[in-house]
């Protein structure tokens, strides 16, 4: 179970880096219409997150497919939808009607309770690749320090 | 992999190192790559708003264009007299290959939009993507 779900929450990451890269200047506007906190009142910082933040997606998608620093891989990536899954909750909460643009065809309605779900669904999957291997790690006597 | 003899204490260091790379990689990246983006002109809407019969009267003689954005009920129930430019909710629909050209040719035409009553809508961003000059109307209450 924890090397599949590696590999799909890898592959949404690597995809969705993927998609933001094709089209940098849609991903900055996107933000900006959210109106995120800090980054709608600094546009060179909106500007910065736009560009760096596909390549972090990227990377923690290649950590979690090939399997390199897995645990904390999966720690960092259920931390990042924990934090899509509060941000698509407020966004949603205010009635903002946009896409969130994360999966380009693949996810294109408006933000709504579906997404929220999704979120919340692969951060509960990636903290349980966590938290299984220590309470293994811990049931395992001869493996403990 | 994991290692057998992870302790929460080298979870935790492991996850620190990692926030590090990652941030780095993707920090350096961009310059590396010339992959950069760019943030579209944003509309003022304060300063740059127009009052709604005055925008219907512009519009009427051909000296500017009316962008609908609300959605379809609040349209139906006040419609644009003389017409009004209306888009596609998702921002990937096909139909925007067919107005994207047409909404081009606008450069140099003030672009008057009604916002929706709440929200955004999901062609703000494009439109704004478009270097258009834009405007905000000043619906009556």
């Amino acid at each position: 179970m924890p090397l599949v779900i590696r590999l799909i929450t890898g592959g949404l990451l690597l995809y969705s880096g993927w998609l933001k890269l094709g089209d940098l200047n849609n991903f900055a506007n996107t933000l900006d219409t959210m109106q995120l906190p800090v980054l709608s009142t600094n546009p060179a910082l909106l500007v910065l997150f736009a560009e760096s933040f596909p390549w972090f997606e990227l990377g923690l998608g290649a950590l979690l497919l090939s399997g390199l620093a897995a645990r904390p891989a999966a720690l960092v990536a259920g931390a990042l939808f924990l934090a899509f899954t509060l941000l698509l909750t407020m966004l949603h909460l205010q009635g903002f009607k946009g896409e969130c643009g994360c999966l380009g065809p693949l996810l294109s309605s408006r933000i709504g309770w579906l997404h929220v779900g999704l979120d919340a669904l692969v951060a509960g999957a990636c903290f349980r690749i966590v938290f299984e291997t220590a309470q293994k790690l811990k049931q395992t006597p001869n493996l403990k320090q | 992999m994991s290692s057998p003899a992870e302790t929460p204490r080298t979870l935790g260091l492991g996850t620190l190192l990692t926030v590090a790379g990652l941030t780095a990689l993707s920090l350096i990246m961009p310059s590396a790559t010339g992959l950069h983006a760019e943030l579209s002109e944003p509309i003022n809407l304060l300063t740059r708003t127009i009052d709604y019969s005055l925008a219907m009267e512009n519009s009427r003689e051909g000296l500017a264009v009316i962008v609908d954005l609300r959605p379809t009920d609040d349209r139906n129930k006040n419609p644009v007299p003389d017409g009004a430019v209306i888009v596609p909710e998702q921002s990937n629909s096909p139909e925007w290959e067919k107005l994207t050209p047409l909404l081009e040719s606008l450069e140099g035409t003030p672009v008057y939009i009604i916002f929706p009553p709440s929200g955004e809508h999901p062609a703000y961003s494009k439109l704004r993507s478009l270097g258009l000059d834009l405007w905000s109307v000043e619906m009556p209450r």
